[in-house]
């Protein structure tokens, strides 16, 4: 049996104090991402109440495991994973979707619409227009099953394995949709950006016609 | 080589490519055809882009108070005090 130490004994004094401290950093740290979590959390389970309850576990996971974070190390990533792993405990869930293999024809798309986006002026959208609350509102307005592979993989870095496994669908299908979805945000960029009146190029052209360079017949 | 067929082959590995899913041997031929081909470069910088504007775009997530709520009071019954 242990002896209970007394609260004014200098041990348990500085217990105390260690576990403020760390309540301190899991406030200023952790805390802020549960946005981000939810949103990890949401994309995995693919259903409301299953995805708060993963956000809760993930932070509870967080909490106890706290002392083994690194500050120094991304807590959005290290949340992240947590939230993943518990997801894969959690599910007993078999795959259902089919795999559609079309990689290289979505890549074809994305040099068709960059020469779209050039025909407009556009060619620098990216990194010269701030599109970071529309890239959001476009994200969020995909097809669910989309809308979380893209999450999942280019905004929280998951590996096209981790999210196959997550989501129980074949890695073809996690290709697949990804390549769509990015296609599908490109698309709602570039028409975002040309109704906003971004465009420099004197004369539109219309999404098809591409200019008169060699890549304008891929 | 710069010829056409070149472009297409490579311009189809764009995604692959650009996510370091393409076998070695492929992502050589890639390579390659980039540092010669402006064009082919081009449509891969313009996806880069995109990948990093999305990659950096402001979390718009789902969370509201009440999860906060409840996430708070799971954490407060391990002893957590929120500062």
């Amino acid at each position: 049996m242990t002896i209970p130490v007394p609260p004014d004994h200098p041990d348990a004094m500085k217990a105390a104090t260690s576990r403020a401290n760390a309540d301190r950093e899991f406030s200023a740290l952790a805390l802020p991402q549960l946005n981000a979590v939810a949103r990890v959390a949401r994309a995995l389970t693919m259903d409301e109440f299953d995805a708060d309850d993963l956000v809760q576990e993930t932070f509870l996971r967080a909490y106890k495991h706290w002392h083994t974070f690194d500050q120094s190390a991304d807590c959005r990533r290290w949340l992240s994973t947590i939230c993943r792993n518990a997801f894969l405990e959690q599910r007993k869930r078999d795959g259902r979707y089919t795999a559609v293999e079309d990689a290289e024809l979505e890549s074809l798309a994305a040099a068709r619409l960059h020469n779209t986006a050039k025909a407009n002026g556009l060619d620098g959208m990216f990194s010269r227009l701030d599109l970071g609350p529309a890239i959001s509102k476009a994200i969020n307005a995909l097809d669910p099953n989309f809308r979380d592979v893209v999450v999942l993989i280019d905004v929280e870095d998951f590996s096209y394995e981790q999210v196959a496994e997550a989501l129980s669908i074949p890695i073809g299908t996690v290709r697949s949709r990804l390549y769509r979805a990015r296609r599908a945000l490109q698309e709602a960029l570039l028409a975002y950006a040309i109704d906003a009146g971004f465009t420099t190029a004197e004369k539109k052209s219309p999404p098809d016609a591409a200019p008169s360079s060699r890549q304008a017949s891929l | 080589m710069t010829d056409r067929s070149t472009c297409e082959t490579v311009v189809r590995q764009l995604w692959q490519y650009l996510d370091g899913d393409v076998p070695p041997d492929k992502r050589a031929l890639v390579q390659s055809h980039l540092e010669i081909c402006v064009g082919c470069a081009s449509h891969f910088e313009f996806a880069r882009e995109f990948l990093n504007a999305v990659a950096s775009a402001p979390v718009d997530g789902p969370a509201d108070d009440e999860l906060r709520d409840r996430v708070l009071v799971a954490l407060a019954g391990e002893g957590f005090k929120a500062h």
